[in-house]
């Protein structure tokens, strides 16, 4: 075991498949077992597109504190046309997709692989939010808006009765805000989001100027 | 306070809060003001947020062997 520790990417892989049984016993442990998996997809798909981001050069890593607020200019949130046609695409795709879900009868699977991605692009928008570049107040008041909205989208695609709705809105809201407090703890800890040009930035700063 | 006792602390606070919200969510509230979902909600939150964590650490932690 220890041996298997001192590989960076086994103990990895041993954190992660401890860490999604325990999240995958909690949730049915505390509900009747309907949703066996969520969680377990929710950390799939979160490595995924993590590792997507990374392959693309975005990349979350430790810098110290000077060099984490010289690369934060504050910026405020910008409102482009190409992000408000993103934004538009994307509730018509939600929007067909709720009636598509409407229309064939929700199944379990399909259900938690939705409900499980709404979750995934929350806490994506969370991550940008808190370790992204600038203040992360104006960001993090989008989160509050859009991760409701992602679970009145679901309330509606599976036609949830009143109870059901109130709880999917609360759940919806609480999840981001414990999300985003524990982001605040990793962002002062000195982790950002690095883009391409910021990590050859930093490259080229902590590249030796020593001429031999 | 340490970066490794930060993270430490809050891995510890999110494993405590987690198991008091599945026990939370074992209370049966009765179905009569609508409230009967209310108890799962706490925990589903914070499973679906230790998922996101969960991920973002195995995706983004450097881990230091023996060796350096």
């Amino acid at each position: 075991m220890g041996r298997l520790l001192q590989n960076p990417l086994k103990a990895r892989l041993i954190g992660m498949l401890f860490g999604a049984i325990y999240l995958e016993v909690i949730i049915p442990f505390s509900s009747s077992g309907e949703f066996l998996g969520l969680s377990g997809l929710a950390v799939a798909l979160t490595i995924l597109s993590l590792l997507a981001m990374r392959a693309l050069g975005s990349k979350v890593e430790q810098r110290s504190e000077a060099m984490a607020s010289e690369h934060d200019p504050s910026e405020g949130l910008r409102l482009s046309i190409g992000g408000i046609m993103i934004f538009t695409a994307i509730v018509a795709v939600l929007c067909t997709l709720a009636k598509t879900l409407q229309a064939r009868g929700p199944t379990w699977f399909l259900l938690t692989v939705v409900w499980a991605t709404c979750f995934v692009a929350v806490s994506l928008m969370c991550l940008w939010s808190v370790l992204g570049k600038g203040e992360p107040v104006q960001r993090a008041l989008v989160v509050f808006v859009v991760s409701p909205l992602l679970g009145a989208f679901f309330a509606f695609a599976v036609q949830a009765h009143k109870a059901g709705c109130v709880c999917l809105l609360l759940i919806t809201t609480l999840n981001p805000a414990v999300l985003l407090g524990s982001l605040c703890v990793v962002r002062s800890c000195g982790y950002r989001f690095v883009g391409k040009a910021a990590a050859s930035r930093t490259l080229i700063a902590t590249l030796p100027l020593n001429p031999d | 306070m340490p970066v490794v006792e930060r993270i430490f602390g809050l891995t510890i606070l999110h494993l405590v809060i987690g198991a008091a919200a599945a026990g939370f969510a074992r209370i049966d509230m009765g179905s009569g003001i609508g409230l009967n979902l209310l108890p799962i909600v706490p925990c589903f939150a914070l499973t679906l947020c230790q998922a996101s964590l969960l991920a973002l650490w195995v995706v983004s932690s450097k881990i230091r062997s023996r060796h350096g």
